[in-house]
């Protein structure tokens, strides 16, 4: 898809700016938060829908490499869209109301993650000539490494989706009160959308419209509640003032607000790590044009993040500082032990947002992990559904999308059954990633000693290090991902000096920064 | 291979992810744009302080900026 021209761009704002104003018209009608979400993902869709239509491929190949060699001014939206996901929203609010002053870490960890990805992945993968993810790991390890290769991926990629459609049903139920049931399989159909018709050149503008959606579904209400607690028109330096009278009353109810310095940087480092190791964000890279294109994308890709996670914390922190001054005033006590929906459901319930900016907040925080979840399926079509240089007839680009509708069933079945709430199950994701796959991902790249046989042994030892960890006791943020990550690596390193390979796999180029 | 700057920049990224909360708690009473110090160094300085060090990005195909 060619780059927008500014004409494009004025119209698309103003047909945005009108839809808000709809919105905010219907709101102001009485017609409800739940309705108006429905409007916004229906709309959501005829876009996605219209991508599809425009985007549609007829090999294999295309489905998997469409940009190499073309106009791609969209990727780095994309690039953010699929990075923040569910996590970068909701999750992070909802951390930051259950476990504190500790979780603006989270904001750290998440964009720390994406620059280093910028730095050595992105470039090292596009420079590999390879036409995906799982075909880059089968060169760098052989043919022998094929299936426990794509299983890995593959399992990776029905959990990622699991967890995210999984934030999707926190927004629903917490939020407006729509059970999973039903908003699950909608957000379904908005993934399937965003990547089914043409792979890659599908899903990059799809990502696109999705991080548009996520910037104005999280800055709208974001300015809106700054200007409201605070009068300050920029969303990330409102929190400033609220955090400070909020520190005010803490200290007058006495409560301790003194933060847990280790506790912070553990979550820190065990988002960083395991969200540069999750597969579906490395996705992408194989099919950039080159390293610099690829660096570029990520670069930018960071930027537009920022903006947008930098922003979100201010939801929490104006919702705690109302629960302070409400104890204060009143006596009442400070909610303890709430769940992820409960603190979600109060916060709501605190902030009482206009029935059309809470739909627009509800559509953002949607609209990110369908991004994430469409490089997910990427993901497990390319390690599941065959190798695209011997299509015949059409039948691999006919198995990846099988695959890939397959692939969020399962993933839409998984989350509706989920044991546990997705903040949790992110997290313990991000722990096995990091534990698992980072030491031999990291390795692979850096160092041509590497061999098949240490990376699986990096693997094996990081997971069940990770697994033996958190069956004991150990919090899966409490550093099992910084231990998981450092016996892969020495098992990865120690099993590749002892059993040397007799053919080395060829160099990756990384290329030197501008 | 790495580039040796490149490496460099990896390693400061983990270094602060690291270093930052402690940094914070140094200063528990200090104040930077009307944030609490801890709060501004993990909110807005951290994040943007990795967006320099991702650094460059001017060397952009023609092709990949909107027209």
């Amino acid at each position: 898809m060619s780059a927008p021209t500014g004409k494009t761009l004025a119209l698309w704002t103003m047909i945005l700016v009108g839809w808000l104003g709809v919105s905010a018209l219907l709101g102001a009608l009485g017609v409800s938060a739940a309705l108006l979400l429905a409007l916004h993902l229906l709309a959501t869709a005829a876009i996605l829908w219209r991508i599809a239509r425009g985007t549609m491929v007829g090999q294999a190949r295309e489905f998997l490499t469409a940009y190499r060699e073309e106009p791609s001014a969209l990727t780095p939206y994309a690039v953010a869209g699929a990075w923040i996901s569910g996590f970068g929203t909701v999750g992070i609010g909802a951390a930051i109301l259950v476990q504190g002053h500790d979780a603006f870490a989270l904001v750290i960890g998440l964009v720390g993650g994406l620059v280093l990805a910028s730095l050595l992945v992105a470039p090292a993968l596009a420079e590999s000539g390879a036409v995906s993810l799982p075909d880059w790991m089968i060169r760098r390890f052989g043919s022998g490494a094929g299936s426990f290769v794509k299983g890995a991926l593959a399992v990776s990629g029905v959990a990622l989706i699991a967890v995210q459609l999984g934030f999707a049903a926190l927004v629903g139920q917490a939020m407006f009160g729509v059970p999973p049931l039903l908003l699950v399989p909608v957000v379904a159909v908005l993934v399937l959308l965003a990547v089914l018709a043409g792979g890659m050149g599908t899903m990059v503008p799809a990502q696109a419209l999705l991080f548009a959606i996520l910037f104005v579904g999280v800055l709208v209400p974001a300015l809106w509640l700054g200007m409201a607690e605070t009068g300050i028109p920029l969303p990330h330096l409102a929190p400033g003032a609220v955090l400070y009278e909020g520190a005010v009353a803490e200290a007058r109810l006495g409560v301790d607000i003194g933060g847990d310095p280790f506790a912070a940087m553990m979550l820190g480092l065990t988002v960083l790590l395991g969200t540069l190791a999750l597969p579906h964000t490395l996705v992408r890279y194989p099919s950039e044009r080159d390293g610099r294109a690829a660096r570029y994308f990520a670069q930018r890709g960071s930027l537009l993040a920022v903006a947008v996670i930098a922003a979100v914390p201010l939801f929490a922190i104006t919702v705690r500082a109302e629960q302070v001054f409400a104890a204060l005033a009143g006596g009442m006590p400070l909610p303890v032990d709430a769940t992820p929906a409960q603190a979600l459901a109060q916060g709501i319930a605190i902030l009482d947002p206009p029935a059309w900016l809470l739909a627009v907040f509800g559509a953002g925080a949607i609209a990110a992990p369908v991004a994430a979840c469409a490089s997910a399926i990427l993901l497990v079509a390319s390690a599941l559904g065959g190798d695209p240089r011997r299509e015949t007839a059409g039948g691999v680009l006919s198995r990846f999308r099988w695959v890939g509708a397959g692939t969020v069933g399962v993933g839409a079945v998984l989350a509706l059954g989920m044991p546990v709430d997705p903040l949790t199950a992110f997290f313990a994701l991000l722990a096995i990633a990091a534990s698992a796959f980072l030491a031999p991902l990291v390795l692979s790249l850096m160092w041509l000693g590497l061999t098949a046989g240490g990376a699986l042994a990096g693997v094996v030892t990081g997971a069940v290090v990770c697994i033996a960890l958190a069956a004991l006791g150990w919090s899966v943020t409490g550093g099992v991902a910084v231990v998981g990550f450092g016996a892969s690596a020495v098992a990865a390193v120690a099993v590749s000096l002892v059993r040397r390979d007799p053919e080395p796999s060829p160099p990756v180029r990384i290329p030197p920064p501008t | 291979m790495m580039h040796g700057g490149t490496l460099v920049r990896c390693l400061v990224v983990v270094a602060l992810v690291a270093a930052l909360p402690w940094i914070a708690a140094l200063f528990p009473e200090g104040r930077a744009f009307g944030f609490p110090f801890p709060a501004f160094a993990l909110l807005i300085g951290g994040p943007l302080l990795f967006v320099v060090l991702a650094g460059g990005g001017g060397d952009a195909d023609a092709r990949d900026v909107p027209e």
